[in-house]
Formats: structure tokens, sequence, C-alpha cells
């Protein structure tokens, strides 16, 4: 028996990586972020500690990198394993103890979507009986399981992209890495699950309530993440709901490519314009405001100043590549008809107010921070420079067919209009904000990082509570009540922040919901 | 008579070791280690004549009708080559980490008598070999698990003692009622039991039987009770016998049973197969969940092996030709994951003195080739790819949803999230800073060490093999593939 069947891996051998139309912006993507973020963990990280987060950067990098290229299930698992769990030792690096347990709450919820990743690799290679991503993704539509397919794999996607419930997972992530990783992290780790998206999400094999679902769970991210994020109180925190959000538009995109062929190549396009947009834009901001952190006087200003193109590009303001995404996203929801589509279509000019408002929380935030902790050196500012210019151009010279349509629309008074009046809604509604100054001071950081996920942790100690079983063991009872109490206060605490954050959602909902039937 | 080699030279280790006594440890070694090469070397030669289509077959005659019989072929010399080349690496760990210990005649010939019954489990030919061979396994295992004779290692060994006779009895009329029906039935693939084909509700209730037998040493809950008191015996014991031989001889018993006494086919429509499925199933989750709160690292290896062994249950079970060759893989790949750990267990013990997770900061700076080793090895066992957990896992998941059972691909995705939970966590821990200091010379007994780096490789070669000619998956392939009447993948 020489000849083995299709199913089975036969060694290192069989792995096969192949860089087709989809690999390409996503490898240039990938690999640029992860060398250049790379470069400014090296120079801000002290020379005694390099080793410890290179140890976990390097695997995490080479899995990033190569998961771009994957072209079977076995490649793109062993890719998506090799980045997601060493970024583990990223987010701990601090060895706080807040940073152990974000990392606590990223490993469980990057182990869950592993899983239901291999069990819908496992379903889709035995539907099309190849271990070929491409065939896999044809045959799936075919599968008696076609439906757990699809759902097993936005189950994990949603993990990967932070959506709703679980758009903690990205600011946890971000909130205690150094700058550097955080910005391979937000730039580049989580595109992986725009991109799975495209490798995998079929084409036609479930029905259009599906597609329905999907969209206003990316549209429902999309303004759920801006509300949690504006409530939060660090820089990172809110560059984090920032990705959830932005993710959540990329969801919006997967959702329509559930749909028919047609529609699936222009969502496809779109989510590749956001991934590049967004991973450019994010990165940028994250080294930016490293960078902005630990600058003085001028420089400082210079910084921030700088850090404005990022920011609006986010916003989708004309003239960014922010601009370009928004649009191969309009003209690939506006392929569809049916209430919802049409629905989500006409509140997507919405969600950039959520950006705007989380980017003017990002500013004043940066701005307020003081630097504690000293660095060996100052920041670099060669990658970030880097990073802004490759933001400033990238989605404009990227020869392709989602920003023709955009590229044309650019000088059109109407287009411009509708990319502009959002950002200046949420900066009059800033203004707005300052003649209320108690209730601002008071809903200020109701949300802590990772929100709802936080809790979990506190019902995982109790599987895994051997790091604290020889404290119980030096102070019996009284411990074990105290421990229960904190862990009450803390729920309490979160559920406060959470039916705040969401009480502010359901409102928000009404408002929209008017303003899309009106 | 080469078939016997397998069986017969441990069992004359042994006999050799008892004879020369506690003094003599050079020549005791020397004899120990020469048998192990020895012999593995035969089982190898056996191997390549397997592959190349030559099994030879021995009997001695008992009684009238009754022989005593092994025979070479390629599954039973899965679990042969296992064993044997495992029992060379262990002895070099266990020289180390018994340098110091009593009755060490006792211990290593003990040791090579489980060896030999473990091979004739492997290898017997028929029902009534197998059993004899599995009593005398688990009498031989006894004075190993009371090694060390406190009373917690006396309690076990009564729970050990206890259970595994039960279990052999259950064995035992079993495999007497189906010769009284059915005469001689000699190992087959595809199944044996044709003549009896129709006598359904015997045929069940035998199988029943010789489940709840094969079960004990498989420690499918609810009969696995013994497996975590087991854990006091030394580690090497623990390592070979608790993760490789004694175990692995009930879950092969269960994988001889279905595909080649009753057959995949017989399996399914005497309805016996799915409710050992699903015990297998419910083993896993509730065993890991278990893991997930142990803090004595032995004890996690333990409920984690539990959970393990019915990976591969659950894919005999499944009697679909991926999932069955799936399971004969992960006999071979879970048997040099854990033994991986257990070696580490067993040396951070005997190194620092540390038993548990908890105590474990500080032990990956103190000890970071072994902790690396056990980083491969619980990686692997978590199914990460290339390595050899994932090989197996692949099989296992693909051959149930091929066979349409979605609910085992789930169980198998979910127990593998459950074994980063149990295992991660051991890592996380021996990765902070703690209040052990950097080594000053080597990190522990090299005799210690080189066996964990060894299996660890093996783990990862397995897992970068996997497929090719020769590998433990491609192996398990070629020797399941006739229990489906020439399925080919």
């Amino acid at each position: 028996m020489d000849t083995i069947g299709s199913l089975i891996p036969t060694g290192m051998g069989a792995l096969r990586f192949a860089v087709d139309d989809i690999a390409v912006p996503f490898l240039a993507l990938f690999a640029f972020l992860w060398l250049v973020s790379g470069a400014h963990a090296w120079a801000t990280t002290p020379a005694r500690e390099r080793g410890r987060l290179f140890a976990y950067y390097v695997p995490s990098a080479i899995g990033g990198v190569g998961v771009a290229v994957a072209a079977d299930a076995i490649s793109f698992y062993l890719c998506f394993a090799l980045m997601a769990l060493p970024a583990w030792g990223l987010i701990t690096h601090t060895r706080s103890a807040e940073s152990r347990r974000a990392g606590a709450v990223y490993l469980t919820l990057t182990v869950i979507g592993e899983a239901l990743l291999l069990a819908a690799l496992v379903l889709m290679a035995t539907g099309g009986d190849s271990l070929l991503l491409s065939e896999m993704r044809a045959g799936a539509a075919a599968s008696p399981h076609a439906a757990l397919i699809v759902a097993l794999l936005l189950g994990s996607i949603s993990l990967k992209i932070g959506a709703l419930p679980f758009s903690g997972i990205l600011p946890l992530s971000y909130t205690y890495t150094p700058a550097g990783a955080a910005s391979a992290l937000a730039g580049a780790s989580v595109k992986v699950g725009a991109l799975a998206m495209i490798r995998l999400l079929p084409a036609d094999a479930v029905g259009a309530d599906w597609v329905s679902a999907v969209m206003l769970l990316g549209l429902i991210t999309a303004f759920g993440a801006a509300v949690m994020g504006v409530l939060t109180t660090t820089p990172r925190a809110v560059l984090g709901y920032s990705s959830a959000s932005q993710m959540g538009l990329v969801l919006i995109a997967g959702g329509v490519s559930l749909g028919d062929a047609g529609a699936t190549a222009l969502a496809h396009g779109a989510i590749v314009a956001f991934a590049l947009h967004h991973g450019l834009a994010k990165s940028a901001l994250v080294l930016g405001a490293d960078v902005a952190a630990h600058a003085k006087g001028r420089e400082r200003t210079v910084a921030l100043c700088a850090l404005a193109l990022p920011a609006l590009a986010l916003v989708g303001a004309p003239f960014t590549s922010g601009f370009v995404a928004k649009y191969a996203l309009k003209d690939a929801i506006h392929l569809l008809h049916g209430p919802v589509p049409e629905a989500v279509y006409a509140l997507l000019p919405l969600t950039a107010i959520g950006t705007a408002a989380l980017m003017l929380r990002l500013f004043v935030l940066i701005r307020r921070e003081t630097v504690g902790d000293p660095l060996p050196a100052r920041p670099p500012v060669a990658p970030w420079a880097l990073v802004l210019a490759a933001t400033a151009i990238a989605t404009w010279v990227w020869p392709a067919e989602w920003n023709r349509h955009a590229i044309e629309s650019v000088v059109s008074p109407d287009s411009l209009w509708t990319a502009t009046w959002p950002a200046l809604v949420a900066i009059a509604g800033w203004q707005a904000m300052r003649l209320i100054p108690a209730v601002v001071r008071r809903l200020d950081g109701v949300v802590v990082p990772g929100d709802v996920l936080v809790g979990l942790t506190a019902l995982l100690g109790r599987f895994d509570d051997h790091p604290r079983s020889t404290q119980v063991a030096a102070t019996p009872t009284s411990a074990r009540v105290e421990r229960l109490r904190t862990v009450l206060t803390a729920t309490e605490g979160r559920l406060l922040a959470w039916t705040t954050a969401s009480t502010i959602l359901v409102l928000l909902a009404v408002v929209l919901v008017t303003l899309a039937l009106s | 008579m080469i078939a016997w080699v397998p069986v017969a030279v441990p069992a004359l280790v042994g006999l050799i070791t008892l004879m020369l006594g506690e003094t003599r440890g050079r020549a005791r070694n020397a004899v120990n280690l020469l048998g192990a090469i020895g012999s593995s070397a035969v089982v190898v030669s056996l191997v390549r004549s397997a592959y190349a289509g030559d099994t030879f077959t021995s009997r001695i005659p008992m009684l009238p009708g009754l022989t005593f019989g092994v025979s070479t072929d390629l599954l039973g010399l899965l679990f042969s080559a296992v064993a044997t080349v495992l029992w060379g690496v262990t002895l070099v760990y266990a020289i180390g980490y018994m340098d110091h210990a009593r009755d060490r005649a006792r211990f290593f010939g003990f040791f090579a008598w489980c060896i030999s019954a473990a091979n004739g489990v492997a290898l017997a030919e028929d029902p009534i070999s197998l059993f004899i061979f599995y009593e005398v396994l688990s009498l031989t295992t006894y004075p190993l698990v009371v090694h060390n004779g406190t009373p917690e290692a006396l309690a076990a060994g009564r729970k050990y003692l206890f259970y595994a006779l039960g279990g052999g009895a259950a064995l035992l009329v079993g495999v007497a009622w189906l010769a009284s029906i059915a005469g001689p039935t000699p190992f087959t693939p595809g199944g044996a039991l044709g003549a009896v084909a129709g006598r359904n509700n015997e045929l069940r209730a035998i199988f029943a039987l010789m489940v709840a037998g094969f079960g004990v040493k498989a420690a499918l809950m609810p009969l696995h009770g013994w497996l975590p008191g087991a854990m006091v015996a030394p580690a090497p014991v623990s390592s070979l016998l608790h993760a490789v031989a004694v175990v692995k001889a009930g879950v092969f018993g269960i994988i001889r049973l279905v595909n080649e006494l009753y057959g995949p086919e017989l399996a399914t429509s005497l309805g016996v197969a799915t409710p050992l499925a699903l015990l297998a199933a419910a083993t896993i989750l509730i065993s890991s969940v278990i893991a997930l709160r142990q803090d004595d690292l032995k004890r996690r290896l333990a409920y984690s092996t539990i959970a393990q062994l019915s990976y591969i249950t659950l894919g005999t079970a499944l009697c679909s030709p991926l999932a069955a060759a799936g399971a004969v893989a992960h006999l071979a790949h879970h048997a040099v994951m854990k033994i991986t750990m257990f070696f580490t267990a067993g040396s951070v013990y005997e190194t620092l003195h540390v038993k548990k997770v908890s105590q474990m900061p500080g032990v990956a700076r103190r000890m970071p080739l072994t902790m690396i080793s056990f980083a491969v090895a619980a990686f692997a066992l978590a199914g990460i790819p290339p390595l050899a957990g994932f090989a197996s896992k692949w099989l296992l998941a693909a051959g149930a949803a091929e066979d349409g059972s979605v609910w085992a691909v789930l169980v198998y995705v979910t127990s593998g999230a459950l074994a980063i939970g149990y295992m991660v966590p051991v890592l996380t821990s021996a990765l902070r800073p703690g209040k052990h200091a950097p080594a000053a010379g080597p990190e522990s007994d090299p005799r210690m060490l080189w066996p964990i780096v060894a299996v660890a490789v093996l783990t990862v070669v397995f897992g970068l093999t996997a497929g090719l000619p020769g590998s433990p998956t491609h192996w398990a392939i070629t020797a399941i593939a006739p229990s489906f009447g020439g399925w080919t993948p």
C-alpha cells in the first residue's frame, strides 16, 4: 500500500503552501507587520528580556506569516496554532497578575476557537474528500453537515476577530502586551480571521437567513464594541474594542460571502480591502500611541498629529484607506436584497460615528497618559513611519478590482460628504458631553478591558485552582469565603458595567432602527 | 519458534535478574539492556517480514482441542514493538531513577516479566492464549505497584488486584463461553465468528463480558478506579506499565475483540459497538474534566491517560476503517507522548522533590531540557500538528466524520481543547519564576535526562513522518485494512 488516501497527511512533505491571488495581499500584510512590529519590539525591550519575548514572538510570527500561504487543512491548522498559542507568552510578558489573567482568558478562548476550527476542517475534508482548502471549500456546500460546518467556522472566526459577545478578547490581548507585539497581534494576528473567512466559509451552502443573521451579528459588533470601547480608560483597551468594532464590519462582508457566488466575489474583495486597511492603520495606531506616550513637548505634538492619519483612516475619511475599504464593503452589501441587507446598508455609515468617538477617546487618553515605565531607549520612529506610509498608500496603489470603484468616486461630492459627516457628528457629540461632566465622570471606565470575559476566569479558576491551592491551605475557610466574596463583588461590578454598556447599546439600537425605517 | 522470542527473551531476562540477586547490579543492568536490545532487534526484523507478508505462527498444545499460540501479525507486532523498544528506553531511565532504591532485583525481574506478558498479549493468536497472558500481566504488575511497601502503596496494590482479578474473571467467563459455543477461534481480520452467527444474545453477552475484562486495564469508566491510585508506584513503573504496557493491553484487547474476533460488521449489526463508543466518549469527557482539577502531577497524567485510552476505544468502537486505523496509531503515539510526561514527572520529583503542579514555579529554569520535552509531549497530546498526537487524532476524527458520527468528532476536538486546559497550566506554572536556581551542572542524572529527550524526539518523528511507510500511522492503516475487507484509504 504505497499510495495512501486523499484524507491522510503523508508526512511533512505533504504540507502544501501556495502563493495564490488571495495569499498575495495577506502575505504582504502579515510579513510586513510581523517584521516591522518585531523591530519595534526589539528596540523597546530591555536586552535581558528579549530572549523571553522573542522565544514567543518568532514562532508566532512564523505561523502568522505561513498561514497566508497555507493551502491545505493541515498546514493551515498548523500555522494557525503556531501563531495563536505562543501569543500567550506575548500577552503575559510583563508577568503581572492582570496580564496572567488576560493570558488565561486569551488561551481559553483561543483553544476553544481552534477546537471548533479543527472540527470544521475534519468535516470539510471528509465531505470534500480532499485536504486542499480550495477543494474543501468547494465541497462543503454539498456536505450533509453544511450548516454545522458553517456554524463551527463562524464560531471559530468570531473568537478570533472578537465578535460579540467575545469582543473582550481583543482589548485583553492588547492591554498588557508590549507595544511591538501588540501591534503584530492587532495588525496581523486578528486578520487571520478575515483570511479564514475567504479561505474556508463556503458560498451558497446555507440559506439567506444565515446571511442575514451573520450580517446582523457583524453590525451589532460594530456598534456594541464601539460603545464598550468608549467607556474604557486605557488607549490599548480603546484600540482593542475598536478592532472588534472594525472586524464586525468585516464579519458583515463574511456574511455576504455566504450568499451566492456573485456576491461572494465582491465580499472577498471587501474583506481583503478591510484586512489591508485595518491591519496597517491599527498597527500604526498601536505603535504611534507608544511613540507619542514616550515623547515630550513639540515631538509629542508632531506625533499626535501623525497619529491622526490612521485614526482618520479608521473613520473612513476621504482620501484614506478606510474610504476605499468601506466603499468595497458597501458595493458588496448593495448586491443583496431583502430587509436585513438593506437595513445594514442604510446603517453602515453610522458605524463611522462610533469609530470617530473611539478615536476621540483614544486621543484624550493618550494625552492624559503619563508614562511610568522607563525604557532602555525611546521607541524608534522608523518602524512607525514605515507603517504610516503604508497606511497612506497601500489601498490606493494596490491593483485590484475592489478599489477601482472607490478610486473613481473619490472626487464625487456625494461620497465625500457620506465619508465626512459621521466624524462631524461624533465631534459635535463630544462637545455636547462637556455640558454634562457629572455623567461623563460616572461613565468613565465602567467597562474593564475584557468585560464579561474577565468574569469567566472566576469560573475557570474553580476548575483549575491549583495556583491558589497553596494559599488556601495556608489560611483555611476564611480565605475561601473571602475569595467567594471577591468573586461575587467582581461579578456584580461586571454586571453593572455590562448593564450600562448594553443600555447605551439598546438605546442606540432604537435610534438606529428608527433611522433605518424612516 | 522465532514468534516466541519477544515473549521468551524478557521472561528469561526476568528469571536471570531474580537469580542474580540484589548485589550484582552491573550484571543485572547488562543482562537487562542486552535482552532489551536483542529482542528489539528481533521484533524489528519480524516487522520487516510482516510488512512483506510473512507472518510466523507457533502453537503449543495444552489440552485436546486447546492450543497456546502466538502469531506475528502486523497488528500484534505494533503493540509488541512499542512495548519492547520502550522497555529498553525505560531500563536506562530506571537504572538512573532506582540508583539508591531497595529491592532492585525484584523490581527489574518483575519488570521484565511484565514486558514478556505484554508481548504475549500482543502476539496471542486466539482469545484463550490472550487471556492467559493477560492474567500473567495482572499478577506480575502487582509487586511493582506495591514496590515502595508503604501502607498507601499496599492499599493501592490491593485495589489494583481487586479490579484486575475481577476483570480477569469476567474475561475468563467470556472466553470460556465463546470457546464452548464456537470452539477455537483464532483472531481473523474481519471476524472469526462466522460459524456461530445468529446466536445473537449469547454473542452480545460474551461481548459485554470481554469488554468488562479488557475495560479494567483500558480504564473504561466506571472501571478506572485502580489507575490513579496505582500512581504511587515508582516513576518508571508508572511510565512503562501505566502508559504503555498494562493499560495498552486493555485497549489492545478491545481492538482485537472488535476488529478480529467479532469483526466490525458483526459488532455493528449486533448493536454492541455503539454502547461501547458512548461509554468511551463519556470516559473521555469526564476524565478530562477531572484532570483539570488535579494538583498532583502524576494524578493529572493518570486522568489524562484514562481519557486518551478511551480515544482508542472510541475509535475502535466506531467501526469505521479510518477511525480504527487512528486508534491503532494512537496506541503507539500515546505511548511515546505519555511516557515522556511520566519520565518528566519522575525526574522532576527525583531531582527537586516537586510532586504538585502548584510547586512547579522555577522548574523550567532549573531543568530546561526536561521541561521542553514535556512541552513537546503536552502539545502533541493536545493534538497540535505536526506532532504525533495530531496525526492519530486527525485519523480518528476523520474516521468519525466519514462514518457520519459527528458527535464523535466533537468529542475528539473538545477533549483536545480540554487537554490543552490540563497540560498548559503545568507549563505555565513551571515557567513562572520560583525558588529553584538554575542548575550549576547537568540538570539531572543523564541516565534520566537522555531517555526523556529520546522519547520526546520520537514524538516529533512519529508526527513528522506520519503516513510515510514504516511510520506508526502507515503501519496501523496497513494492519487494520484487512479487517475492513480490502479497504484502502
